[in-house]
């Protein structure tokens, strides 16, 4: 018979140790854990928010919680006030406009105090992810807003989002939060049903309930915001930044407006984006007999389908959806037949945004070369632009809602 | 890692609670049977249970026989079997393809069509512990009567999915004594053990596996020093990685009255090799040391024997961790590092000085014993080339 093999071991018996001090702080310890979490997502902690910038986004391991967000609105925005959500990708984000220059922030002195405006859009995101969820979970307690995002025409606005910001959505349905709305229950079904595995399935409930009651993930931001982060990341790599609290980046952006010509439109990189460019449309249109563009009935009727269930329907009357134009440095080098092609898609877009009850108009037909960084950001002087134009579709929802008595603040 | 999802939580607590609600020992041994059918079948599915439980009834059966014709049988099904799930492309491109890659190619094919999609889950394990049992039945040892009991032994879930390797003679002690009574100590060190073992993997293993991975792509661009540096992470997140899972088995068979075998015990103040296998996975080290080593002849048969019995053990090691050479090759640095370390105070007039000389000065010792342990791990983790290629950056040369 071989030797036995050396036993795990009871503790050490000191005070410290002692089973029965351990469980008491262990019960101690979360409560307290949990507790903290829930007072710091309700009241909030961002207090010089500006957007989701790069380093306190999921792209830097930051994966902003919706009692986050939540926090955010309430420490900025009073009930009195008009709330403006702005969601959508990282043009709206407003990359390539350094903080002072955001778009957003020319759109709040544009609404005036009236209004707060608040940049919830996050580089990839759809205009269904993020913000959307966040202005659906605060209907009751802010009935007054308005919900903006950008969008491609025809990009399906699938209504739970995707990765990496389905978590929010997760997360509001999970505790509750969202409204049971049939369409997007249909599509929910199908996702489940096709994608996710029963496993993946109990792993998602099963989070989002323990963090509805324990709040670990509302407390574990607030300490890697405030205080300490723990991991590094692909863009905070090195040590010590990789730990400092992310409270200490700055939303640093670069300013497109002052970069220099040849380095936004390299010339090798100009058949990719006109590629890009002819994309929005050429698979979504068919020439009809008479040589005009028409739009793919099976398009049609997928987008219809999945634009009707995006919002719920009292959102629906509240949401603005403004669609990307590409830069013109791009689309005048289309030919004439792909620039009437390219025309027609925003043109149906436009259409069936508003069919599905949604407010909707395009942007960028009018702007200058110098108002884009890139095929698609926009620099400064195109944010402002985007602000005048999206500021005005505000006050009109705001007037057709009948949110002011009276309209002080005018464009 | 199945220890780090919702559903083994979700698991864990259903157990333990149901575990000592119920009022009679002999109800919770039947409930934590069940319990782990549930949790291998839910991890392993049906072709991952599949083998495993034909294993177990015929380990079982050959035990109760204490026939030693029938319990050696039984060991080569186990070792055919964890040879097939897991080493069959292995050893099929080792073995077949230097001289017929037509032939490998066809037993290739034919292998991946009754294969599974990957190899049972804790085949390792499984068998290692098979093999234990049988080999100590038909050495005279009491077999497992009780058929739940051997169930218990065999898929035990706390310690299924990474060890420790259990033994029996100790298992079953533990599994009658600590059913009986639920003891306050037990749930309080369990939950700090457990504790301790998820802070060891999310905290630490996790962040220097994002280390290791960013860094190490640019290892010849960095300093001398951060390539030590790069060393020492790749040194502590598979301390922290695997000890951690141990932590989680042990604390969760401690909360259910069991304790199992340790499998870590400081290894990295280790004072020279010996001592690092008597601390690192100490329940497969004895294993190797109890069912190979000793009964290939151990250190009985001189120098040479010694030392080709430690390399052959130490090279089964390696394998046993993964299908590759570079597991082989770090089990091999092991074994001849063994080996001298065994071998040295032996040479003339240099290996009494050098005895004394690490008697003297016992922090030589041990600087001497990481650097071999923590260089090896290059072997463990990387290609042959690339490991080499680091280890010479390392040392500047």
């Amino acid at each position: 018979m071989s030797d036995p093999l050396p036993l795990s071991s009871g503790l050490d018996r000191s005070w410290f140790f002692r089973p029965r001090t351990f469980l008491a702080g262990l019960a101690a310890g979360l409560v307290l854990c949990s507790v903290v979490g829930r007072t710091v997502s309700h009241r909030g902690y961002h207090t010089a928010f500006t957007r989701f910038h790069q380093v306190i986004s999921p792209e830097a391991q930051y994966y902003p919680t919706l009692g986050e967000m939540c926090g955010i609105v309430r420490m900025r925005c009073r009930p009195d006030q008009v709330l403006v959500i702005v969601g959508g990708n990282s043009v709206f984000n407003g990359v390539g406009q350094p903080a002072e220059k955001m778009w957003t922030v020319e759109l709040q002195r544009r609404l005036g105090d009236r209004y707060v405006v608040l940049n919830f859009a996050f580089r990839g995101a759809l205009c269904t992810d993020g913000g959307a969820v966040v202005a659906e979970v605060l209907r009751r307690e802010y009935p007054h807003q308005v919900y903006v995002a950008n969008a491609l025409p025809f990009g399906l606005p699938v209504p739970y989002g995707q990765d990496p910001y389905r978590y929010v959505y997760w997360e509001a349905l999970h505790l509750g939060r969202l409204e049971d709305f049939g369409p997007r229950n249909e599509q929910l079904a199908w996702l489940e049903g096709t994608e996710y595995t029963w496993g993946q399935r109990f792993e998602l409930w099963s989070r989002d309930w323990l963090d509805g009651a324990l709040r670990f993930r509302d407390l574990w931001n607030w300490v890697g915001y405030e205080y300490l982060f723990t991991i590094q990341t692909p863009i905070t790599p090195h040590l010590p930044e990789a730990i400092w609290a992310r409270k200490r980046f700055l939303d640093k952006e670069p300013d497109f407006e002052t970069m220099p010509f040849g380095d936004k439109y390299r010339p090798g990189n100009l058949e990719a984006e006109m590629n890009i460019v002819r994309g929005f449309s050429e698979s979504y249109y068919l020439k009809d007999k008479r040589g005009e563009w028409r739009l793919r009935p099976s398009i049609r009727m997928r987008f219809e389908e999945v634009a009707e269930a995006a919002f719920p329907d009292d959102l629906k009357g509240r949401t603005l959806i403004m669609l990307s134009r590409n830069n013109p440095y791009y689309v005048k080098q289309l030919s004439r037949d792909e620039a009437l092609r390219d025309a027609a898609a925003y043109r149906d877009a436009v259409a069936e945004w508003r069919k599905v009850g949604c407010d909707s108009s395009d942007y960028a037909s009018d702007y200058d070369v110098a108002d884009f960084g890139d095929r698609t950001h926009l620099s400064a002087s195109g944010g402002r632009k985007l602000a005048e134009q999206v500021a005005a579709r505000i006050l009109e929802i705001s007037r057709k809602r009948g949110y002011l008595q009276t309209e002080s603040s005018t464009p | 890692m199945i220890f780090t999802t919702y559903w083994f939580l979700a698991f864990a607590v259903l157990v333990v609670a149901g575990y000592w609600l119920l009022p009679k020992a002999a109800w919770r041994l039947w409930f934590l049977g069940l319990a782990c059918v549930v949790f291998h079948a839910h991890f392993a599915g049906p072709a991952g249970m599949a083998p495993i439980i034909v294993l177990m009834i015929v380990t079982y059966f050959a035990g109760l026989t204490r026939d030693r014709r029938a319990c050696l049988s039984v060991m080569a099904l186990c070792v055919a079997a964890l040879c097939f799930y897991k080493y069959v492309f292995f050893l099929i491109g080792a073995a077949v393809n230097p001289w017929s890659p037509a032939l490998a190619y066809t037993l290739r094919t034919a292998a991946k069509g009754i294969m599974p999609g990957a190899p049972p889950l804790g085949i390792s394990f499984f068998a290692f512990e098979f093999l234990h049992y049988l080999y100590e039945v038909r050495n005279g040892g009491e077999p497992i009567r009780n058929p739940l009991k051997f169930l218990l032994f065999a898929i035990f879930f706390p310690s299924l999915v990474a060890g420790p390797i259990k033994r029996y003679t100790q298992f079953i002690p533990s599994l009658e004594q600590g059913c009986v009574r639920f003891r306050f100590d037990n749930l309080g060190e369990g939950l700090l053990r457990i504790a301790t073992g998820f802070a060891k993997k999310v905290i630490i293993a996790d962040n220097l596996t994002l280390y290791v991975d960013s860094t190490q792509p640019h290892f010849a661009s960095l300093g001398l020093i951060g390539r030590w540096v790069v060393l020492l992470a790749i040194s502590g997140r598979i301390l922290m990685d695997f000890s951690g899972y141990s932590d989680i088995a042990i604390g969760l068979a401690r909360l259910l009255g069991i304790t199992l075998p340790e499998n870590f015990n400081w290894p990295y103040l280790a004072r020279n090799l010996q001592d690092f296998w008597q601390r690192w996975h100490i329940s497969l080290s004895y294993w190797i040391r109890d069912y190979v080593y000793i009964p290939l002849g151990g250190s009985r048969h001189g120098l040479v024997r010694r030392v080709l019995n430690g390399m052959i053990a130490f090279a089964l090691c390696g394998l046993w961790h993964g299908p590759a050479w570079h597991f082989v090759l770090w089990g091999l640095y092991h074994g001849l590092g063994l080996s001298l370390c065994a071998g040295y105070p032996k040479l003339p007039v240099v290996g009494p000085m050098m005895q004394k000389g690490f008697e003297r000065e016992p922090l030589a010792a041990f600087a001497l014993t990481q650097v071999f342990a923590c260089t090896g791990w290059l072997l463990f983790f990387y290609p042959l080339q690339e490991a080499l290629q680091m280890a010479r950056l390392l040392f500047g040369l």
